[in-house]
């Protein structure tokens, strides 16, 4: 009532006596928006505009997780992906180029100390940093925008707002050179887990930038992308040789520097139990490991948007059971993949770990994976006939075993049932139907088990229509990095680990074997050290193939692969083009002999992979750089496959 | 200039406030008389007062009255529906009422007045509360529609208590309802987002209750540009009841409303279902969607295998609404009053015995003539709403569950009713159980309480002065109270427990409040020099408003308690809240001039205020004229033609304003991203980011308004009718000049007034009435035809188009609004594929990503053949032609009939609606697919001859029918498959025009003489019904064409309801 009385009193007086906007005037106004000044007023205010530089990044959290390499169902028919990750947005560009502004502002107002502003300065140069980096190994040379361009808006030709492309090399000089900026700025120590920049996390980041940068000057091809090209021309999308070297150095030194802090080391450290190794390595995804933990982003709040999702989306469907969230076992792990695993001999050091499926020895030999028992299907082949269907999975890596689901390991309290077929004696095998059979008076299920709430793969493959297509793997494996075994399936707050330790270690090798510089005991006992976790026992030399090799296994879904192949420009040729396929073994139930056993046949993963030429897949060389959007409104020169 | 009004008016005011009224003695003269009509009956209740004064006493039951006059009084004798008469004071004074046919003496209310309906330059139309309530409809809108030429009405649902029906005005959007005075808006929810409610002007028509109303203005050219911000869509004015000097007289009335479907499609009996389905999946090579066992259960008639038509049961055999009305109306020379209560309850169509809606509504309204010269009337309303429905998640999808559920499961375990059973559709949810509230309730309460206190002081000392002063304070409050349950569904042949509902057991709780507060002071002069004619009115007013919003929300994991908060999971709480005031205000100014009743001008303006713009494009100055020409009150004219009795030409043109975009676009700032960034574990920081640049060059559309018409009338009624041109171009929509600046940059340019929509149209009305001594008649039709396009394009003007057919496809600007969006375009059709051979031999891809053969193997015998209008042979987006939305319909048109023998009364209201298209692909709701049902209406359909032959076999013989072969309809989840296409073919697309009896009422009402023996003043009893008739497309019929279509169901909302209603009047 008193409002009322308030306000009548003013619409009297503001309509009589003063001017007509004082009514206006008078309202609360937009309550859901806060002033400059507001906002340059506290600290609190700066990090509300911080959290908005660091959501920015451009960071794969639990995003691609390599799929378009090491998913076997990302391949179909024209679902290859033929391009990284990138970043081509200038309007959150303006909010880090303004941030660095007001971080001024704030300290001019005394809102935040000296320390705090260059952290925060720190923090936004990483950040930009950052998704410079993106931009550029998509683009090739971008132009570089380091301030709000407000003083360059005209209303009229507006010059100053078209900024050219600066040249590739620039462009990586310029990422690398500001990290060293960051790096000066940034504190050594944060002690609420490093979800915030470092200076560690500066350097962990140039270390991946200068090898990346070394890569590509390294593997730049003059034959593909000549200079007939007006960008090659103009060096906006060109690298030579020559300049590998510095970045080698500068990704050694970057990583020096890490390693000689003492502040970091791989969790669970060496170990000759493959079942400690095991554990480490499952722990190391579940919780933060501070020890390993460079920089990353945390996802436990609480609160529904902190949820990842992993859990719900990539379980397999034998944990979710019918009922509430059922069936979301989307990653289909390749059997190439899994191949590249080492086996341990029997001094605990490496062994070949390739699936040993026949006697033979041709591992080779795939079938195309097929609804109706086919042709290409040799019924001679000489199968090696195991007892369980576990049993060629068991002697490999500690890695494998923490990271991949396959055929009868135990998961949540179940063994992982993925069994794609069956092979009654007498008749041909038949492949991915739910059907039973009953041989001696024992019910045997051609799925493995009799109701789909019991099984992980193998439903309605082919049937792309079908909804249940998505809730199993079309292969017998499945990812089991980053879940949490005992964690509530519909909520995963594990945090996303962006840069760790063992990153550092293996660019450190890397660009070791690539260049030769740093040192060579360094080198390898970074390389071995990643190995001594995972239980094995012997040293390898760090040569480029260990390393990659390395690589691959080490980092397997944390979204490394794609990139490694695309900076040293095997990409197009190997992973995601024509010739190359995506693999699987197919455990079958053979029951030719009376006694149930275990047979691998080989397959191609997809089955219309077979059937289909690889139409609308674009394996051309020119798109290592991808198209420029907007170019004609930017007046920017195109990249070459847009000419 | 701002001032200056005030320098003048605040005087005014304060000598209004220390004014004491004298009264003088004077000669005093005693009158009797008696009051009759035209038949000598007595007119009961007629006004007769002093003229120039308040002063005055009613007719008793047999016309009689007396009264003390001051000597040489002129008195007025007035009763509604008869011409006011005047004549001078006299001992005995006996006065025979004349009906009042023309009309054209009638006074009307327009924006901040009233006129005479034969001075007016503007499109108004009138509507009073006699023809308001000519049939009894529940609620003002519903008794609107079809009488007011322009006015465009189309119920959405059947939903009590949803309000949701469309209101338009010549095809623009929703226009201004202004309830005594002031702007009224009253939440309305759409059916298909079911918590969400928005405030609407159709809304307040719908609650209003049509006894009440005193009349309704429809302005709907320039004329309404003065109410400023808002009006660009048109206004309508609505005055509630006043009280009238005389004894009391009470009137209570009632009705009572049966309801079913004006249309609900037949389920097939279940064997046929059976062998449809199996036919649908046979056609597509797939093995029988039922085994022999189960449909050998129904041959056999084994027990517990019953036919459940799911779709059927959600709906009751019919609906019962009732309304109960009492009003008393009364008073003397001081005060008059009216007041009213009404009692409203309306059980749905949907069968769930929880659901429903009550309402109740009090009206008062008190006048009172404090001192000779000054009036005061205060008026208020209070309303309580109540309605009972079923919670969002099951809401949003119930129709369609209903449709997925299979039809052999049961709705209950038959060995124990109490289980719902668990049927294992495409969704496991018991959709019957949901609606007998199993899984919850969504309940919800709105208030409203308004108040207006309206002081009219007649300033003594300035001839034709008025002062005048409003004051009202609204208050609206809801609260929605949403329970979900995760109910046990069992097996309904073991009665195990199968699963639960998938909801959580949740509970959310939503307060919202909203006050306004108005304020306004006005002054009206009028004078008469000779035989001109001068008026003028000036006013300024404000309204402020504050909205404030509260949300809880709570789970209750596996085990429900009770529905309050406080017994829900505390770990689960979440919470929202939203706090916002606005503020308008505006100085208004009018003259009128009139000529010898001849020739008529109307000059306006308006200074316009709105906080939603950034100082210095806040105010906009809306000016607007109009003129008028009675070329029958020319002497040559009524020489000439003297049986057109009234022949007037009228030309209206001006400027309305319309708020655009939303609030303080202009401020600087930063706000909430929604996402957060967490900084550590379990410390999550909300993000903030600047907006994106100040727009302050953003300000108000204008909105230019033309209407040329001619009112026409022969031999004082016989024939009548009005035309009406209008023309409306809304400028300075908001576009951005974005194209030319470079993604460097990293801003939007700010938005301007750039853009600019245009809608033309013609309004008809003919009416025609006449009586024969005892048999009174009178017919009204109407007609509007509008059209809209875009005249101005700014990212059109700039975009570059790469061919003449990108340019063809993408640029709107200048097309009428049939053609204004690819969405109106459709193919067209060229008869169905009459077997394979002929689809094999159609010389046209249907998709350019697959083969020839794959193509066609997607094909049906029955599918409709689409026409390759370029000659490419593929069908692509370019061989589509422009068709007409589904939507508001361009043409709507009604015809109102009354007729009255002696006692006897009968009404009859059309409206019909065409060039508009509905809708109506086949998967899901339609029958062919997901839905484990299939509709009567279907089984006209492609089907082989024999059923044992193969249907992919080219030498199979097919039977025609209208629908294609059935086929599951797996589009949604399959690109490829044939039912993608299916969703445009031309037989999707249909005609949707319609004629339908609105209503149709007849009503006796009993002779004064026998009804004032048992001391009643009148008894009225009526009959009606609603949506008796509808003449359309017998394909649309199925579904009723007035209702949308929205969702690609086919059943989505309740049905439109044809209504049964009894009912009595009786006033004492």
């Amino acid at each position: 009532m008193k409002k009322i009385l308030k306000y009548s009193f003013a619409i009297v007086l503001g309509l009589s006596l003063c001017s007509c906007d004082k009514l206006f005037d008078s309202l609360e106004g937009d309550l859901t928006r806060m002033s400059e000044d507001d906002i340059t007023a506290s600290q609190g205010g700066m990090e509300r505009l911080l959290s908005d530089v660091y959501n920015t990044i451009p960071m794969n959290a639990f995003n691609t997780l390599d799929q378009s390499t090491m998913l076997a169902s990302y391949s179909k028919n024209n679902n290859y992906s033929i391009a990284v990750t990138g970043f081509w947005n200038y309007t959150k560009m303006r909010s880090i180029n303004s941030f660095i502004q007001k971080v001024d502002v704030a300290l001019e107002k005394k809102s935040i100390n000296q320390a705090t502003h260059d952290a925060m300065l720190g923090e936004a140069l990483f950040a930009r940093a950052y998704c410079y980096f993106a931009s550029v190994r998509r683009y090739g040379g971008v132009p570089i925008v380091t301030e709000p361009l407000d003083d360059q808006y005209d209303g009229g030709e507006n010059a100053g707002l078209y900024i050219p492309r600066s040249t590739e090399k620039e462009t990586w000089d310029f990422v690398i050179s500001e990290l060293d900026r960051a790096a000066e700025l940034l504190p050594e120590e944060r002690n609420d887990g490093n979800f915030r920049a470092t200076k560690w996390a500066a350097l962990g980041l140039q270390s991946r930038v200068a090898l990346y940068a070394a890569s590509l000057s390294k593997y730049w091809s003059k034959e593909t992308i000549p200079s007939s090209y007006k960008s090659v021309s103009e060096k906006l999308t060109y690298m030579e040789a020559s300049y590998a070297d510095a970045y080698f150095a500068k990704c050694i030194e970057a990583c020096e520097k890490i390693m000689n802090s003492g502040k970091f080391a791989l969790y669970g450290g060496a170990t000759t139990s493959v079942a400690k190794a095991k554990e480490n390595l499952t722990n190391l995804f579940v919780e933060r490991q501070d020890c390993e933990f460079i920089f990353g982003k945390a996802f436990k709040d609480g609160t529904a948007d902190a949820d990842n999702g992993f859990d719900r989306s990539n379980s397999p469907n034998q944990s979710h059971g019918t009922g509430t969230n059922a069936g979301w076992g989307n990653y289909s792990i390749t059997s190439d993949l899994v191949d590249m695993y080492d086996d341990y001999n029997a001094a605990g050091g490496r062994a070949d770990g390739t699936i040993k499926t026949r006697n033979d020895g041709k591992e080779d030999v795939y079938f195309a994976q097929i609804v109706n028992a086919a042709s290409s299907f040799d019924k001679n082949a000489d199968f090696i006939k195991y007892d369980n269907p576990q049993d060629p999975f068991l002697n490999k890596d500690a890695r494998f075993q923490a990271w991949v689901l396959y055929p009868g390991c135990e998961f949540r309290g179940k063994t992982i049932v993925a069994q794609g077929g069956i092979w009654l004696d007498g008749k041909d095998p038949e492949f991915y139907q739910e059907k039973s059979y009953k041989v001696n008076g024992v019910t045997y299920y051609e799925l493995g088990a009799e109701t789909q709430g019991g099984m992980s793969a193998f439903i309605d493959i082919g049937n792309v229509g079908s909804s249940n297509h998505s809730y199993f793997w079309t292969t017998c494996f499945g990812i089991r990095k980053f879940l949490d075994p005992t964690g509530p399936l519909d909520k995963s707050t594990n945090p996303w680990c962006d840069i760790r330790y063992a990153e550092v270690l293996l660019n450190y090798a890397e660009a070791f074997a690539e260049s030769g510089h740093g040192n060579a005991a360094t080198a390898k006992k970074a390389l071995n050290d990643i190995r001594h976790r995972a239980a094995f026992t012997d040293d390898i030399e760090p040569t480029l193939d260990n390393v990659l090799h390395e690589r691959r296994v080490e980092f397997a879904f944390e979204g490394h692969e794609t990139y490694t192949l695309w900076r040293r420009r095997e990409y197009l040729s190997t992973r995601s083009g024509g010739p190359y396929r995506k693999h699987t073994v197919v455990p079958v139930l053979d029951l030719r002999d009376g006694t149930p056993k275990y047979i691998f046949p080989r397959a191609n993963a997809y089955w219309s992979d077979v059937q289909n030429s690889t139409t609308g897949v674009n394996t051309d060389l020119l798109d290592y750089y991808g198209a420029i959007p907007n170019y004609s409104e930017n007046r920017l020169t195109v990249n070459p496959s847009q000419e | 200039m701002k001032k200056l009004l005030y320098q003048r008016l605040l005087p005014l005011l304060f000598s209004m406030l220390v004014c004491i009224p004298v009264v003088f003695g004077q000669n005093q003269v005693s009158v009797k008389g008696k009051v009759l009509d035209q038949d000598g009956q007595p007119v009961i209740g007629a006004g007769i007062m002093i003229k120039g004064t308040a002063n005055g006493v009613t007719t008793d039951l047999d016309g009689n009255f007396s009264f003390v006059v001051p000597a040489g009084s002129v008195l007025e004798i007035s009763s509604i529906g008869y011409a006011t008469q005047e004549v001078t004071a006299a001992p005995t004074v006996n006065v025979t009422l004349l009906e009042d046919i023309t009309q054209l003496e009638e006074t009307i209310v327009v924006g901040y007045g009233t006129q005479k309906k034969a001075s007016l330059t503007s499109a108004i139309s009138n509507i009073r509360s006699e023809e308001l309530t000519a049939t009894k409809q529940s609620d003002v809108l519903a008794s609107l529609q079809g009488k007011v030429p322009g006015l465009q009405i189309r119920q959405r649902t059947g939903d009590a208590g949803d309000f949701n029906t469309d209101l338009k005005l010549r095809g623009f959007d929703e226009p201004l309802v202004i309830v005594d005075g002031m702007v009224r808006t009253a939440p309305r929810r759409s059916q298909e987002t079911n918590t969400s409610y928005s405030n609407s002007s159709s809304a307040v028509l719908a609650q209003l209750n049509p006894e009440d109303i005193e009349s309704i203005s429809v302005l709907k050219d320039a004329s309404a540009a003065i109410y400023g911000m808002g009006a660009e869509n048109g206004v309508i004015l609505v005055t509630t009841k006043q009280g009238s000097i005389g004894a009391p007289t009470v009137k209570y009335s009632n009705r009572f409303s049966f309801g079913v479907p004006t249309a609900l499609p037949e389920e097939v009996d279940i064997l046929t279902w059976f062998k449809e389905a199996n036919e649908m999946n046979a056609n597509v090579g797939k093995g029988p969607m039922y085994s022999q066992d189960i449909i050998d259960h129904y041959l056999n008639g084994d027990e517990g295998w019953t036919d459940n038509k799911w779709y059927s049961q959600f709906y009751r055999k019919f609906s019962f609404q009732q309304n109960h009305q009492v009003s008393v109306d009364g008073g003397n020379n001081q005060t008059q009053y009216y007041m009213s209560l009404s009692l409203n309850t309306d059980n749905g169509i949907l069968n769930g015995p929880q659901l429903g809606y009550k309402s109740i509504s009090w009206q008062g309204n008190v006048t009172s003539n404090v001192t000779k010269n000054l009036k005061v009337v205060y008026q208020s309303s209070l309303s309580w709403n109540y309605k009972v429905g079923t919670p969002a998640n099951a809401n949003q999808n119930f129709y369609t569950r209903g449709l997925y559920s299979e039809r052999y499961v049961p709705w209950n375990v038959p060995s124990n009713p109490s289980h719902w059973s668990y049927n294992a559709g495409n969704e496991s949810r018991n959709a019957i159980g949901a609606l007998n509230g199993a899984n919850g309730y969504d309940r919800t309460k709105n208030n409203s309480f308004t108040n207006n206190l309206n002081a009219t002081y007649t300033v003594p000392f300035i001839k034709g002065l008025k002062i005048q002063g409003q004051a009202s304070y609204d208050f609206q409050a809801r609260e929605t109270r949403q329970l979900t349950i995760a109910f046990p569904l069992y097996d309904w042949q073991t009665d195990e427990l199968v699963s639960k509902n998938k909801d959580d057991n949740a509970l959310m709780e939503r307060w919202y409040k909203r006050s306004t507060l108005y304020g306004k002071l006005q002054a009206n002069w009028s004078g008469d020099f000779g035989k001109h004619s001068i008026g003028a009115m000036a006013a300024t007013e404000a309204n402020l408003q504050w909205t404030t919003e509260l949300r809880g929300e709570r789970k209750y994991g596996e085990f429900y308690t009770h529905d309050i908060l406080n017994q829900a999971v505390e770990s689960t709480a979440e919470n929202y809240g939203t706090r916002s005031s606005n503020a308008k205000a505006g100085y208004i100014g009018r003259i009128n001039y009139e000529y010898d009743g001849k020739y008529l001008a109307e000059v306006m303006a308006r200074y316009d205020g709105s906080y939603f713009y950034a100082p210095g494009y806040r105010w906009a100055f809306l000016p607007s004229y109009s003129l008028g020409w009675r070329l029958s009150e020319e002497r040559f004219f009524k020489a000439a033609f003297p049986f057109i009795t009234n022949l007037k030409l009228r030309w209206s043109d001006g400027i309305s304003g319309g708020n655009q975009g939303s609030a303080y676009q202009y401020l600087l700032g930063y706000t909430q991203t929604g996402t957060n960034y967490m900084f550590a574990e379990n410390s999550p920081v909300m993000g903030y980011s600047s907006t994106k640049v100040a727009e302050t060059i953003l300000s108000w559309t204008r909105t230019y308004m033309r209407d040329f018409g001619f009112d026409w009338e022969i031999n004082k009624g016989i024939l009548g009718g009005s035309v009406d041109w209008f023309w409306r171009e809304q400028t300075g929509k908001a576009a951005k000049v974005d194209s030319s600046l470079p993604d460097m940059y990293g801003i939007d340019v700010p938005q301007m007034n750039l853009d600019s929509t245009q809608n033309v149209g013609i309004d008809l009305e003919l009416s025609h009435r006449k009586r024969f001594k005892d048999f009174n008649y009178r017919v009204t039709a109407t007609a509007t035809f509008a059209r809209e396009r875009d005249t101005y394009q700014q990212d059109e003007r700039t975009a570059i188009y790469h061919s003449s057919q990108e340019y063809y496809d993408e640029h709107t600007e200048g097309r009428w609004d049939n053609a204004l969006d690819g969405k109106y375009y459709e193919w067209n059709g060229k008869g169905q594929f009459k077997d394979w051979n002929d689809i094999f031999d159609y010389p046209v891809l249907y998709n350019t990503s697959s083969s020839k053969k794959m193509n066609m193997a997607e094909m049906l015998p029955g599918m409709y053949k689409i026409d390759d209008y370029n000659g490419d042979g593929v069908i692509t987006k370019q061989d589509r032609h422009y068709s007409w939305k589904e939507g508001n319909p361009p043409l709507q048109f009604g015809l109102m009939i009354f007729l009255e023998y002696k006692h006897f009364d009968l009404s009859a209201t059309f409206n019909g609606a065409a060039l508009s298209h509905k809708n109506m692909q086949m998967s899901g709701g339609m029958g062919y697919g997901w839905s484990k049902t299939l509709f009567v209406n279907h089984l006209d359909h492609y089907r082989l001859a024999d059923g044992y032959d193969d249907p992919r076999d080219p030498n199979s013989v097919w039977v025609p029918g209208y629908w294609p072969a059935l086929a599951p309809a797996t589009g949604a989840e399959d690109a490829t498959s044939n039912a993608t296409y299916r969703f445009v073919q031309p037989y999707s697309w249909v005609d949707n025009s319609f004629f339908r009896l609105k209503s149709l009422e007849m009503g006796y009402t009993f002779p004064k003489s026998v009804v004032s023996k048992v001391g009643l003043k009148s008894v009225r009893l009526h009959a009606s019904a609603t949506n008796l008739l509808t003449f359309c497309n017998p394909i649309v019929k199925v579904w009723d064409p007035e209702t949308y279509q929205s969702s690609r169901r086919g059943a989505s909302g309740a049905p439109l309801l044809k209504t049964f209603v009894v009912g009595t009047s009786i006033s004492f």
